[in-house]
């Protein structure tokens, strides 16, 4: 037992450096899912799209991982728009499950097709910007993590300023909230939800290429994030940035602490007996507020 | 006078701030047709989903043939007799008419004989049996409607919640839904109907009840 | 009555056909019949109720450990064994559709949460030793009725047993009421509530038949193969498949599941026969295809495009 105390204080950071990664990605997915209504079981993928853009920007030009954020998130983003104009848009009026199996098809589609053209052969890519290790007494922090973390955290914030504070942000809440009602006061409802989509679902070329030196790359990782992505929102409340944040630390810590204490994968199910356990006593999330 | 079906007494509903629904009372009684009028958003649909189950009003007590119904969920209600339709008509698409009626017939889950049977005749006393087999969203609005009223009819309703029923139809079509309205009031059946056509309801109606900004402001 | 007459009659034909086909085609004859099985079950819930399960792997794993564990642990009989399987299978679905609808939140949510528990049972498996943990379990072949093992013919008998018992429950309950219940409910669920259905409990209903149904297949299939691994019993592929077997046959109909195994089951085999493992993915590319092709152009399906052009040909 005092060797597992000894570890908590690692195993917590770790957690919460887990848990920006999960913050960033569940951000964009609050933003489509929780205000737009809109089911998007690809989410993960447009992160492994990123993954192996910056991975073909590193391996075959020789750019280092950051430095690809400048083709990697307008190619994220521009996927966003061709996604939601030929797949979302079409069914927003349609029964919801509609959205479900489209989303899935695509990322069907997305996953083996990295599979295919890339094997499933797993890669990661080093920064040489942020390759450093630091070290505070007994805990070891990668830079890169760290700096993913910070990005996260004010990527949440600048969200959920976005949303509540700017005038696009408000005419995106209100194209959500009432479409006939933000019709009449000159919304463009249409572009506001293209608009909102590809910030949401963009968001993921930005996460990309912060990861990309700490986390593995393999056709199949961002999918994993899609399920814990959905459940960070649950718990963050639908459409709370700040939620999204928090929740997503909170998992990531769970996540982490549980890995201490349990062999192999059984901490991941703690993740899923936190989803079912909100969804039994409080599936309004931790921020209460919009009905599900 | 004998005792009243309905007694609403005193409700009342909000929602957030906003008082939708304020101390409403009136009887309703058995073979009436009683109106319920009043401009664009006096509460006269939230008072019908307040009655009909769907909302669970703040204050007040509703009593439907002597017992208290204050905010037993709709389908409990459908099962004591009380039937609605709805100001967006809402049939079930993608099944035939005749199907429509028949979930009507079996919803209640009481012993009924040949479902088909008692289902066609329902649709006989709307009118719409020569459209049994069509799918219910092919058939234009004002079928429609009466399919609504067929359904409601099917589960067994004593007493029928009319939302707007005659709300875009021509005045033919109304003329013809009046004469269904009033035969079923012949056959005993009660109903509370919401409208915004005057003719249609001040002719049908026995008694009206007028409504603005959640009150009653007349009665008569 | 004509529907389960044609029923029988297509049983009787392809009883017949088993005798004639190769060693190979009978296991692809097995695997069609349990996966139309699976996907029929899965189509109470989602085609006649309209809520998407992504996680019915959950019930097929239930009933293949729940069956495989009582029978190599406690040398309980396979056949005892199905019968415990579809009772789990249903108190599962019971108990998840109750702890997501009585809340009546949207139908997205029984999706998340069904690959949720499934994911979670996939994991708490693979790190259960007395389960076989991620190496799976193996059942010594010992042939035989009272232990559901028998020859390739034998099995395509059995696997056709058991279509034929899911498709007759499937018909019996969209006879009933509560064929009537889960239908309202996919069409309208205030109109549902407004004409005396209980919404809900239909709901709950609906993801317990659905369950236990789809329990039967995993039973059947750890005795076929002789060996079950969390991979092959609780992975989202065989979700997928249940899902996607049902989507590109057609939801809206009773039997369109059977017929998308029938055309998919046989189409994936040759496709992975073709292909090596760096092209794995190619079937499951065409998936994704076929899915959303489906849902854009052909919601209703195989057996809906098959009843448009018999229609057509009549006029």
């Amino acid at each position: 037992m005092p060797e597992l105390l000894s570890l908590l204080p690692q195993a917590f950071i770790d957690g919460l450096l887990l848990g920006a990664v999960y913050a960033i990605v569940a951000a964009g997915l609050t933003l489509t899912f929780g205000v737009l209504r809109i089911i998007n079981f690809a989410h993960g993928d447009f992160l492994t799209v990123g993954l192996y853009l910056t991975y073909i920007g590193a391996t075959s030009f020789g750019f280092d991982p950051y430095v690809c954020l400048v083709f990697v998130l307008p190619l994220v983003a521009l996927a966003a728009a061709f996604t939601y104009k030929v797949l979302i848009a079409p069914t927003l009026l349609d029964p919801e499950h509609n959205q479900v199996v489209v989303t899935l098809g695509l990322s069907l589609i997305l996953q083996n097709l990295i599979l295919t053209l890339f094997t499933a052969d797993v890669h990661t890519i080093p920064s040489r910007i942020a390759a450093r290790t630091l070290r505070f007494d007994d805990i070891f922090v990668q830079t890169a993590a760290l700096g993913a973390s910070i990005v996260s955290i004010i990527v949440c914030l600048a969200l959920f300023w976005f949303l509540r504070a700017t005038e696009l942000g408000r005419r995106i809440r209100a194209a959500a909230q009432d479409h006939e009602a933000a019709l009449m006061c000159g919304v463009d409802v249409n572009r506001m939800y293209l608009i909102a989509f590809c910030i949401g679902s963009g968001s993921l070329g930005l996460v990309a290429p912060l990861i990309a030196p700490f986390n593995y790359i393999s056709p199949g990782v961002g999918s994993n994030f899609t399920l814990t992505a959905f459940i960070v929102v649950v718990l963050g409340s639908l459409g709370n940035l700040v939620g999204a944040l928090v929740g997503g630390f909170i998992i990531g810590v769970v996540e982490a602490v549980a890995g201490l204490t349990t062999v192999g994968s059984i901490n991941l199910i703690v993740t899923y007996a936190i989803f079912v356990l909100i969804l039994l006593f409080k599936p309004e999330g931790l921020f209460g507020g919009r009905r599900l | 006078m004998s005792a009243p079906l309905l007694q609403v007494l005193g409700v009342s509903h909000s929602f957030g701030g906003l008082r939708a629904v304020s101390d409403v009372s009136f009887d309703l009684y058995g073979h009436e047709i009683l109106g319920l009028i009043g401009p664009n958003g006096a509460g006269k649909t939230t008072l019908f989903d307040v009655i009909s189950g769907f909302l669970r009003p703040k204050e007040g007590i509703i009593t439907f043939e002597g017992g208290d119904i204050t905010g037993e969920p709709p389908h409990r209600l459908a099962r004591r007799g009380i039937g609605r339709t709805f100001q967006i008509v809402s049939p079930f698409p993608d099944i035939s008419v005749l199907e429509n009626v028949v979930t009507g017939v079996v919803g209640p889950n009481r012993r009924v004989g040949n479902v088909h049977k008692v289902a066609l005749a329902v649709l006989e006393r709307v009118k719409l049996d020569h459209r049994a087999s069509m799918l219910a969203r092919h058939l234009p609005l004002p079928e429609k409607k009466r399919l609504e009223l067929a359904r409601a009819l099917g589960s067994g309703a004593r007493l029928l919640l009319l939302d707007e029923v005659m709300a875009g139809l021509t005045p033919t079509e109304i003329d013809e839904i009046m004469t269904i309205l009033s035969n079923l009031r012949k056959d005993g059946i009660s109903l509370l109907i919401v409208e915004h056509v005057m003719r249609a309801i001040m002719s049908l109606s026995d008694r009206v009840v007028v409504m603005a900004r959640g009150k009653v402001i007349a009665e008569g | 009555m004509k529907l389960v007459c044609n029923l029988l009659i297509g049983a009787i034909v392809a009883g017949g056909i088993v005798t004639v086909l190769p060693v190979y085609g009978q296991h692809i004859f097995i695997l069609v019949a349990l996966y139309g099985s699976l996907a029929l079950a899965w189509n109470v819930l989602g085609g006649m109720t309209g809520q998407i399960s992504l996680g019915h792997a959950i019930f097929v794993g239930a009933g293949a450990y729940v069956a495989t564990a009582l029978y190599l642990q406690l040398g309980v009989n396979p056949w005892i064994g199905f019968v415990c399987a579809t009772l789990v299978g249903g108190a599962l679905g019971g108990s998840l559709g109750y702890i997501v609808f009585r809340r009546q939140l949207s139908g997205v949510f029984f999706a998340l949460v069904t690959l949720a528990i499934a994911e979670m049972a996939r994991h708490a498996v693979s790190n259960i030793s007395g389960l076989g943990a991620a190496n799976g379990l193996a059942i010594p072949p010992q042939h035989g009725l009272a232990n559901f093992q028998f020859s390739k013919t034998g099995f395509c008998y059995a696997a056709l047993a058991l279509l034929l018992v899911v498709s007759l429950a499937v018909i019996a309950i969209q006879r009933s009421r509560l064929g009537y219940v889960f239908r309202s409910i996919r069409e309208n669920e205030r109109a549902a509530a407004a004409v005396g259905i209980d919404v809900i409990q239909g709901k709950v209903i609906a993801a317990a038949l659905s369950g236990a149904l789809a329990a039967l297949t995993g039973p059947f299939y750890a005795n076929y193969v002789l060996f079950i691994d969390p991979e092959s019993m609780l992975g989202i592929p065989l979700s997928i498949d249940a899902l996607l077997f049902a989507f590109v046959g057609g939801l809206g109909s009773l039997f369109g599941p059977l017929l998308g195994a029938a055309v998919l089951v046989p189409l994936t085999e040759l496709l992975r026969g073709l292909f090596s493992s760096r092209f794995a993915g190619i079937h499951l590319i065409a998936y994704g295809v076929v899915l959303i092709v489906v849902i854009r152009v052909a919601p209703q399906g195989l057996w809906g495009l098959m009843a448009d052009l018999i229609a057509r040909r009549a006029k």
